[in-house]
């Protein structure tokens, strides 16, 4: 199937470099991105893999484990900031 | 079936999906993967789920691979919001207003986090006459959400 669709100019250099990055060219690579969109999501246990067993095997809790990402996600933001305003 | 629910999430809510799949926010995450709800994304938000694997303790075994994987899954399931405007500001933490803007850019019906900063704003009588359509709740309180109007939508 060939389908057209307009897109802008600042999308179409994006995506050409990305293809020659890649070897491709535009429409192949076009084509790729849009079969991988298509795909059905991967389920979370697949992509989680050892992670998932890491944390069972931890013995942390849920409730912990997110009082862990906020307080990481605090401390990169911290990061950050002052890195942005040294 | 019911249209899905439009939302954004939490930078923690994708990392602790990724950790724990079986946990309240893998259950929010898997039900974006069904098409249950609308996840809306910006480049902002997909930066700070992938600066955040850095900062987790290495017990956890969360592998830039790993995160990359569910970074590039994301894109199967969510709508990328190119444009956020910073209309809203938070001097409690600068950066949770971009998830309360991305919302907002988005018409997203809820804002799903744990953190304690945003959670209050839900107290705030400005904020919520200035987002009247916008909740920010928690993942167990958004899959109590997604409970209900599953329900509504049988006895209908």
């Amino acid at each position: 199937m060939t389908i057209q669709v307009p897109i802008t100019p600042e999308a179409e250099a994006r995506l050409r470099c990305r293809a020659q990055a890649c070897g491709e060219d535009l429409p192949s690579y076009i084509a790729k991105l849009l079969a991988h969109f298509a795909e059905p999501p991967t389920p979370l246990k697949k992509l989680s893999g050892p992670v998932f067993d890491a944390f069972k095997a931890s013995g942390i809790t849920d409730d912990e484990l997110g009082d862990m990402l906020e307080k990481a996600k605090h401390e990169m933001r911290a990061e950050r900031r002052a890195k942005q305003n040294p | 079936m019911m249209p899905p629910i439009p939302a954004v999430f939490d930078c923690t809510v994708f990392a602790q999906a990724l950790i724990n799949p079986d946990g309240p926010a893998g259950s929010c995450l898997s039900a974006a993967q069904a098409g249950r709800v609308r996840l809306f994304v910006s480049d902002f938000v997909i930066r700070e789920i992938h600066e955040l694997s850095r900062k987790l303790p290495a017990r956890l075994q969360v592998t830039p691979e790993r995160v990359l994987a569910l970074i590039l899954d994301l894109a199967k399931y969510t709508e990328p919001i190119d444009t956020v405007p910073d209309g809203f500001t938070y001097r409690r933490d600068p950066d949770d207003a971009h998830y309360v803007n991305l919302a907002d850019a988005a018409k997203a019906s809820f804002l799903v986090s744990r953190d304690k900063d945003l959670l209050d704003l839900a107290f705030d009588d400005d904020f919520n006459s200035r987002f009247a359509n916008l909740r920010i709740i928690s993942p167990p309180q958004f899959l109590r959400e997604l409970e209900s109007q599953s329900t509504e939508a049988k006895t209908e």
